[in-house]
């Protein structure tokens, strides 16, 4: 489904069978994108994107639980990951459709919601209606426009009052189809006293071409919520990125992504990312620290080789009295590859208090690292520190391992390993083992 | 099993070692003697393939193999070890980790196959056991928060697991205490197959292990053989 117009938004929300508020909601979206401009402001470059060109709707079948790991298998997902996606009560979206979300009956009968987003609008529409767009309003930027208008599925939970869900929840998204954009929109709302702690993977084959993934993620956390929210990406990162190859960009996913979570009264929410994949990325989980005493971490693994470029970062947004907010950044830099991390911290309460440390680790000599960071007081009453280093492996310790028999990529592995284990170690169990040797693979050379 | 022919050695444009020429014989205990700033760290950083050092001209001739321009980890996995003087902390790295990864290299590069998970456990429980390491240092993370003393230990025991066919200690006995001291010069002594090249500033040290050859070093010179 091609030719981006009124119709294909139309078109969209007839197969999906949405309500009309969804459709105007989307047609609004639609209208606010086409006076946009599409923003440059990052450090990135990619050849302009031919929005007509793009396939918006794939309509893949459902799977059922039998088929849901011969899926996995013919997808080529390395085992473990397999295994950790079938633990958890996972939604997986395959280009524009939820296929298969499981645990969802189970979740229920705690008052749950674990649902594709295509179904909790027609079962749960005042939910839905309440809460979608209010984080991430469908005029926020270019790319969340675009994908309030065209957004085809998505996950939608909803914990209830003062449950904790027992289990962790899981997004996984792939692109299968070539030529495809993807643009799912998850959507979480953690009631007063409740807890979650959620992940969202994602993949995608080789394809000849650039495809688009341009995802929204908005997090209600109420008071005394926690939500921990944890992204391990592994896009498709291009065939320009094999190591010593040309630096001609031609395939790859090209991500961009807005995640922004609204904290009310002593909520948390916790961010931890670990970005691997993708030919560019441009992403800033957010929090909006809205009630007193609210609690937000950031906590991002960037790997970027080959010609990856990667601008992400974070922006903590301090309104409450007594919010605090902590960003913990690691970047590593290989071979052609380009990173920069940006970031905004902004207070508007009293006594707030952010630490933020971004650290920075240049391999090679073509690899470039650049910071970012925006700090606004707009009272004087808060309290703010960042810390940035930047610079390459440590040489006696690579000699070190290198002296022990170890071979200078298995080494460079080993200390950036070592290096990110506080952020690693964050990410829930399932995927741990499944995470660390995705880094050990993006680590070494081709 | 190793000789150093006409070695000429500079860091940074400064002469360091000037033409060196040693045969550290098969199973020897060979001492490297001379003062501070001699050159003797340097030489056997430069036979462990530390590349900081810049090999002007000569040649470093291990087992009969010219290795004057392998790097420092295929010397390491053709068996030359060196416990430095100082090694560097690896916060996150448990010892655990390194040692199965060194293991893991030396086995394949010797055989050619994978070492088992169990073969690699069965290594580290029996020379754990014979220095008597605490178990829960493995799970610690790599020279962090170790006394000299405690790192040397570490030392013994990746020497014990990799037994190399050479092995280089620079100073194997500074900030280490009688029982430690014991500890080393009884692994020397009891490792049979492994030559020793080392630098001690104790003779008693010295003495407790039977030295075969001693070369001492001056200003970058030898001066004595």
């Amino acid at each position: 489904m091609k030719r981006l117009n009124k119709k294909l938004v139309e078109k969209i929300s007839s197969l999906r069978q949405e309500p009309t508020w969804l459709l105007d909601w989307r047609l609004d979206a639609f209208d606010k994108w086409q006076k946009m401009a599409e923003p440059h402001w990052a450090m990135i470059d990619y050849e302009p994107i031919d929005y007509d060109s793009l396939n918006y709707y794939n309509e893949t079948q459902k799977i059922d639980n039998s088929k849901l790991k011969e899926t996995y298998e013919k997808m080529g997902l390395p085992e473990s990951e397999q295994h950790a996606l079938l633990g958890m009560a996972t939604d997986t979206v395959i280009d524009s459709k939820s296929v298969h979300t499981s645990y969802s009956d189970e979740l229920e009968r705690l008052g749950i919601i674990f649902l594709p987003l295509s179904e909790a609008v027609i079962k749960y529409p005042d939910l839905v209606k309440q809460y979608l767009g209010s984080v991430v309003p469908n005029s926020d930027n270019f790319f969340a426009a675009l994908n309030a208008a065209v957004f085809s599925d998505g996950t939608f939970v909803y914990i209830p009052e003062n449950v904790k869900c027992p289990i962790d929840l899981a997004s996984y998204f792939r692109i299968e189809t070539a030529k495809i954009g993807q643009f799912e929109r998850t959507l979480i709302i953690a009631e007063s006293g409740s807890s979650l702690s959620y992940l969202e993977g994602c993949s995608a084959p080789r394809r000849p071409n650039h495809q688009l993934h341009s995802g929204v993620v908005e997090i209600i956390v109420k008071e005394n919520a926690h939500v921990k929210y944890s992204t391990v990406q592994n896009w498709y990162a291009g065939d320009s990125v094999v190591y010593n190859d040309s630096k001609a960009k031609k395939n790859g996913i090209l991500n961009f992504v807005t995640k922004r979570g609204k904290c009310y009264e002593n909520a948390s929410l916790d961010w931890t990312q670990i970005e691997i994949g993708s030919s560019m990325t441009w992403k800033y989980p957010s929090t909006i620290l809205f009630g007193n005493n609210s609690h937000s971490d950031f906590y991002s693994l960037s790997i970027t080789r080959g010609d990856q470029q990667a601008d992400t970062g974070t922006k903590m947004i301090h309104i409450g009295d007594n919010t605090i907010s902590n960003i913990v950044s690691y970047g590593i830099a290989l071979n052609d590859s380009k990173q920069t991390f940006r970031s905004l911290v902004s207070f508007s309460g009293k006594n707030g208090k952010n630490a933020s440390k971004c650290d920075s680790r240049i391999i090679g000599n073509t690899a470039t690292a650049n910071t970012i960071p925006t700090i606004i007081h707009k009272n004087g009453l808060n309290q703010q520190s960042h810390e940035a280093t930047t610079g390459t492996i440590d040489k006696s310790t690579l000699l070190f391992l290198e002296q022990s028999g170890i071979d200078e990529d298995e080494a460079i592995a080993l200390i950036i390993g070592a290096n990110a284990a506080p952020i690693i170690s964050r990410l829930p169990m399932e995927f741990l083992v499944e995470s660390k040797q995705l880094i050990q693979m993006a680590l070494k050379k081709e | 099993m190793l000789e150093i022919k006409n070695l000429c050695v500079s860091f940074n444009g400064k002469k360091l070692l000037d033409n060196i020429n040693m045969t550290v014989l098969d199973s020897a205990r060979h001492r490297l003697l001379g003062h501070n700033g001699s050159g003797k760290s340097t030489l056997i950083n430069t036979i462990a393939g530390d590349s900081s050092y810049t090999i002007d001209s000569g040649k470093i001739i291990f087992d009969g193999v010219d290795i004057t321009n392998e790097n420092a980890t295929t010397r390491a996995l053709m068996g030359i070890f060196l416990g430095a003087q100082n090694v560097p902390e690896i916060p996150g790295l448990t010892v655990l980790s390194f040692l199965k990864h060194s293991m893991i290299a030396h086995k394949h590069f010797e055989t050619g196959k994978d070492l088992s998970m169990g073969e690699f456990l069965e290594k580290l429980e029996n020379a754990r056991e014979q220095l008597n390491i605490p178990q829960d240092w493995l799970n610690r993370s790599v020279n962090v928060g170790f006394s000299g003393g405690e790192r040397k230990r570490i030392m013994l025991l990746r020497l014990m697991l990799t037994q190399p066919k050479l092995a280089m200690l620079d100073e194997p006995d500074s900030g280490t205490d009688k029982d430690v001291q014991k500890q080393i010069i009884e692994t020397m002594n009891n490792m049979r197959n492994t030559t020793f090249l080392f630098v001690s500033h104790q003779d008693n040290f010295s003495n407790a292990i039977n030295i075969t050859q001693t070369t001492a070093l001056d200003n970058g010179k030898i001066v004595i053989e």
